[in-house]
């Protein structure tokens, strides 16, 4: 059984076209799992689902999301996860994920206080112990600082110790180091592969930036417009890529006189239609791509949508029958 | 003649107890047709110089002259204040949502050319299909654009009064990885058709790799190091631009960084240190750097290094002759 189980979740506005559709991931304990895609691909929202805050207008269509085999949403619910431990979340912008006015070891206290029941001083003490755990010198000063008081990457410590308080099984970050420097990126993110080493806990790293990925992630999958494009490990996604939106996304990379064939590269996607998300943009559509894609298993660990691998494996078959 | 000169640049905000030196002693040189990249991380005052050297902004001492002339003394005078142009951010904040496409693309020709209004619209739709759109934009609206091509109406709104020098603040940060592409190829191709210099503010050192001729390094106002770029990335001299260069990921899973290569965060400009700026992150530190400012020093030709620890041709004369 897997720590996180995503299976065919799809959702969207009330009455509208589905903004997420039949979305499977897994995650494992001590895994470092990369969700790739491109603003608006639904990255963000498949993280909102899971942890029971999308915004009210949005309804869970299809889908079941289990952690350690406890459901944790399903359709039709409003909210089915509670602030368990089963399940955190830091966010992109670590200084508007604090309040303001209260100072931060306080921030940190509170969490310990509701949600594992410590009295205020036992509180007080373990928020400046998980400030001290999160690599920040000075803990007993800084956990009496407000946040504006703090650097960027200071306060996105201080959001990593709230989530630490949860002692969380699956935690998501949502590219947690957007707006930070470089140098202080690489401390985050060796802070992070820390705390999975030693809580074991599995992380679904969201973010559109395929150097973090390579550098952070076990494995990735790769949304588009709302669907499930690829899933496979790391270095099978970068050297291998079934897809060919993943393909078009690292060649993207490469400096663009090495670049392949041109797409449109600013149209939008049209969630009304029922087929690929990608049709418009891939330059290789053909009939069958005007419907919808299920995922092709390649290997154990590879997963993607799209007829066109299918459709090659199916010529293969039938030509190593032929011959 | 050089297109770009900044010499001394100096640039405070606020004055007295709460003053804050955002950059501190700058000189640049651009040419024609030329790209020099400025990157660094936030608060090293980069944005500072893009805005003072486009006019944004007075200087607090220094000068900034285009085409040999003092840009802060003509301010008043179109014909020079056209020469410098730029391309922000932000496309979605930068452009005005109450204005068509056209309407944004025309402004700083109504504003700052002298030549007649009948060609005005004519000249719009030159620049739209420069950067790649149509004229069926005209009528648009920046937010019904995706932030794509936000930034190529920005780019065309830049050019259309035929600048000499684009200031281009992070043309690319807030775009998708592939759109990013197609923008940075449009940058390049219209460089090459007009012979435009672009002062290029970015801290995504891909992207300064791919465009830049040259790479100025920028640390907390100073400019730290500067090379050709390929000099640059392959042999860096500074230990900040190393830390830099060894801090950003390679979209290579093989290749994943295992050493942290700097410890702590920028110290804030309103409280920097007697010396050199980076000491107290650097780890080659000696007890010179608390006491004396490095100056910029040339460590081969065309490139430039301030640091103590980095031995010059200079100083190494120097240490031979005292041995003599």
């Amino acid at each position: 059984m897997s720590l996180l189980d995503v299976r065919g979740l799809s959702l969207g506005i009330a009455g509208r076209e589905e903004l997420l559709r039949d979305v499977n991931l897994t995650l494992e304990a001590g895994e470092v799992m990369g969700i790739v895609g491109e603003s608006g691909s639904g990255k963000t929202m498949t993280a909102l689902a899971l942890l029971g805050l999308l915004p009210p207008s949005m309804e869970i269509r299809s889908g079941t999301a289990t952690v350690e085999g406890r459901t944790v949403l399903e359709a039709g619910a409003r909210r089915v996860h509670r602030a368990s431990g089963d399940m955190t979340m830091i966010f992109q912008n670590p200084r508007g994920a604090l309040n303001p006015t209260m100072r931060v070891g306080a921030q940190v206290g509170r969490v310990l206080r509701v949600v594992r029941g410590k009295t205020r001083a036992e509180a007080a003490a373990e928020a400046v112990a998980l400030l001290r755990r999160v690599g920040i010198s000075g803990a007993e000063r800084v956990a009496k600082a407000y946040p504006h008081q703090l650097s960027g990457g200071m306060c996105q410590r201080v959001v990593i110790a709230m989530a630490l308080a949860y002692r969380p099984r699956v935690l998501i970050a949502d590219e947690p180091t957007t707006g930070l420097d470089v140098t202080v990126q690489a401390q985050i993110f060796e802070l992070l592969r820390e705390l999975v080493d030693e809580t074991g806990c599995g992380v679904l790293f969201i973010t559109h930036d395929l150097a973090a990925v390579a550098d952070m992630c076990d494995r990735v999958s790769v949304l588009y417009g709302g669907q499930l494009m690829e899933t496979a490990t790391t270095v099978e996604m970068f050297e291998q890529p079934k897809h060919p939106y993943t393909q078009f996304l690292l060649e993207s990379l490469k400096p663009e006189d090495q670049q392949g064939e041109v797409q449109a590269a600013d149209a939008g996607v049209d969630f009304s239609l029922p087929g690929c998300r990608f049709a418009h943009r891939c330059p290789h559509v053909f009939d069958r791509c005007a419907a919808f894609p299920p995922l092709v298993e390649t290997n154990d660990k590879h997963l993607y949508s799209c007829f066109l691998g299918q459709e090659k494996s199916l010529d293969a078959a039938q030509c190593s029958r032929s011959v | 003649m050089t297109l770009l000169s900044v010499r001394g640049l100096y640039k405070t905000y606020g004055s007295g107890a709460s003053s804050l030196p955002a950059v501190r002693g700058v000189d640049l040189e651009l040419g024609r047709g030329e790209t020099l990249a400025l990157v660094g991380e936030s608060g090293c005052g980069k944005s500072s110089t893009a805005r003072v050297v486009v006019g944004l902004a007075r200087p607090t001492s220094g000068s900034v002259l285009l085409n040999g002339e003092n840009l802060h003394e003509r301010l008043h005078d179109r014909t020079v204040r056209r020469q410098a142009q730029m391309v922000f951010q932000h496309p979605d904040q930068s452009l005005n949502p109450h204005f068509t496409v056209g309407r944004t693309i025309a402004e700083p020709a109504r504003l700052l050319d002298d030549g007649g209004k009948g060609d005005v619209e004519a000249r719009v739709v030159e620049a739209l299909r420069t950067v790649g759109l149509g004229p069926e934009y005209l009528k648009r609206r920046s937010r019904e654009l995706s932030g794509g091509q936000q930034q190529r109406v920005a780019i065309a709104r830049a050019l259309i009064c035929d600048p000499e020098l684009v200031v281009l603040d992070e043309p690319t940060a807030s775009l998708d990885q592939s759109v990013r592409s197609r923008v940075v190829a449009l940058l390049r191709q219209l460089q090459s058709e007009r012979q435009v210099g672009y002062l290029f503010i970015s801290h995504d050192l891909t992207t300064v790799r791919r465009l830049a001729d040259r790479v100025a390094v920028m640390y907390l106002g100073r400019i730290v190091e500067i090379a050709p770029t390929e000099e640059l990335f392959e042999d860096p001299q500074h230990p900040y631009t190393k830390a830099l260069l060894a801090a950003a990921p390679i979209a290579d899973p093989r290749r994943r960084n295992k050493v942290v290569p700097l410890a702590g965060e920028t110290p804030s400009p309103a409280r920097l240190p007697v010396g050199c700026a980076f000491q107290d992150r650097c780890p080659l530190v000696h007890d010179v750097c608390r006491t004396h400012q490095p100056l910029l020093e040339p460590s081969s030709r065309l490139h430039d290094v301030e640091c103590f620890a980095v031995p010059t041709p200079a100083a190494l004369a120097g240490v031979q002759s005292g041995e003599r």
